[in-house]
């Protein structure tokens, strides 16, 4: 019984030293750090444009024109609105044009700008000048030279010659790369 | 018969060892004085002073620092921000380093792999031996690269800078190189392409560490 109860308290003081001989040494090996933090938040800009028609809501998708060339030149009047975060320099457009009658084949569209004025859509007149930004039957066509701001928008007119053979649904995607926006700048501050 | 005697003269002898244990254990906690005669004390007039030293790192913007957010980047874009680090404790430190934690945009916080070629935001830096100018980004003594370019993401690893040493009171000038690398994508009727770069956010958050010096032993 006596031999028992010294083992038992022989036991508990071998586990109290040997903890405490752990505590020692884990104070003794511990390094004092300096530390600081500082937060920033960082955000990247985006190049994005679209074209809608004339005061239209934006919609994410391919524009198709509205126009019927069997009567004589055809007009559509729509909007390349810049939908980004960054100032526009250009952007392009891919052209199709789908024959849903007669067998022509499709005529040029033209691009065309109302500098100093604005476009009169029933008298087809511009109250400042013309100015034409491309021309293209079909495939990728390139605007370049242009400011369009932040939520700005271009408003131009298409334009293509009568067919009197042959409708087609024209539509246009618009595409724009890192080359149509400012270059790259180095800021200190 | 014996053995029962034997067993009782054995009780007999560890009780008596066990008393005069404890009767020598109870004189010497009732006072040394009543076993030892003489006794002679001497101790330091001045109390003697010891102190411990203290680690503390100090981070102070110079200019706009982390505290300015950085908005609308471009692919190419490069933005310098400038920070101070001081050892205002009282020990010297080693192995400075930096690490990072951060939330947002994964195409800003690690390269793309494999078919995507996203390239995520850089971090390089410098050290100016004097106080940057923040508006030109000069620096009009000698400049170190401390931290070289990494993506933002493989900074939960500390980054040890190239030289680690601050000692006690020791100014450290940093130049906070934040860079978008140059890359295209296109954005067609307005639809990013997937793991785009652009319009994305990161919340970084930079931790400095600065470590003790070694511990020494001195003889004096």
């Amino acid at each position: 019984m006596l031999r028992g109860r010294w083992k038992s308290a022989i036991s508990r003081t071998l586990v109290l030293l040997l903890s405490f001989i752990w505590i020692s040494g884990s104070s003794a090996s511990a390094v004092v750090t300096g530390r600081f933090e500082g937060s920033q938040s960082i955000a990247s800009g985006a190049w994005a444009i679209v074209a809608n028609g004339r005061n239209q809501p934006v919609t994410k998708t391919p524009y198709v024109l509205v126009w019927s060339v069997t009567g004589g030149t055809a007009y559509d009047y729509l909007q390349f609105r810049n939908i980004g975060t960054i100032p526009i320099q250009g952007f392009s457009v891919t052209i199709t044009q789908v024959r849903l009658t007669g067998n022509a084949n499709p005529r040029e569209i033209f691009f065309e700008r109302c500098n100093g004025g604005s476009w009169n859509v029933v008298s087809h007149t511009c109250s400042g000048s013309i100015s034409e930004l491309g021309t293209a039957t079909s495939g990728l066509l390139t605007f370049a030279n242009l400011s369009i701001g932040v939520g700005s928008f271009l408003e131009v007119r298409a334009r293509t010659r009568p067919n009197a053979q042959s409708t087609f649904e024209t539509t246009l995607e618009t595409q724009i790369t890192r080359a149509h926006i400012r270059l790259a700048e180095i800021s200190n501050s | 018969m014996d053995m029962k005697m034997d067993m009782k003269k054995g009780r007999h002898r560890w009780r008596s060892f066990a008393g005069i244990a404890i009767v020598l254990s109870l004189g010497a906690m009732m006072g040394q004085g009543v076993l030892s005669s003489l006794n002679a004390t001497v101790s330091n007039v001045n109390p003697q002073n010891n102190n411990s030293g203290t680690m503390i790192l100090d981070l102070a913007s110079a200019g706009n620092g982390f505290g300015s957010a950085i908005n609308n980047l471009a692919p190419g874009d490069v933005v310098n921000r400038y920070v101070t680090l001081t050892n205002s404790g009282t020990l010297d430190g080693i192995g400075l380093s930096l690490k990072t934690a951060q939330s947002g945009t994964q195409s800003l916080i690690t390269d793309g792999t494999g078919l995507v070629t996203t390239k995520a935001l850089r971090l390089t830096i410098s050290e100016c031996d004097v106080a940057w100018n923040t508006s030109n980004g000069q620096c009009t003594g000698v400049t170190t690269t401390q931290v070289t370019s990494r993506t933002i993401g493989s900074l939960t690893t500390a980054a040890p800078f190239s030289d680690g040493s601050m000692p006690s009171a020791d100014v450290r000038y940093l130049q906070v190189k934040i860079e978008l690398p140059n890359q295209d994508e296109t954005t067609i009727n307005g639809n990013f392409p997937s793991n785009t770069v652009q319009e994305g956010s990161v919340n970084i958050t930079y931790t400095f560490d600065l470590a003790q010096r070694v511990a020494v032993t001195t003889n004096s």
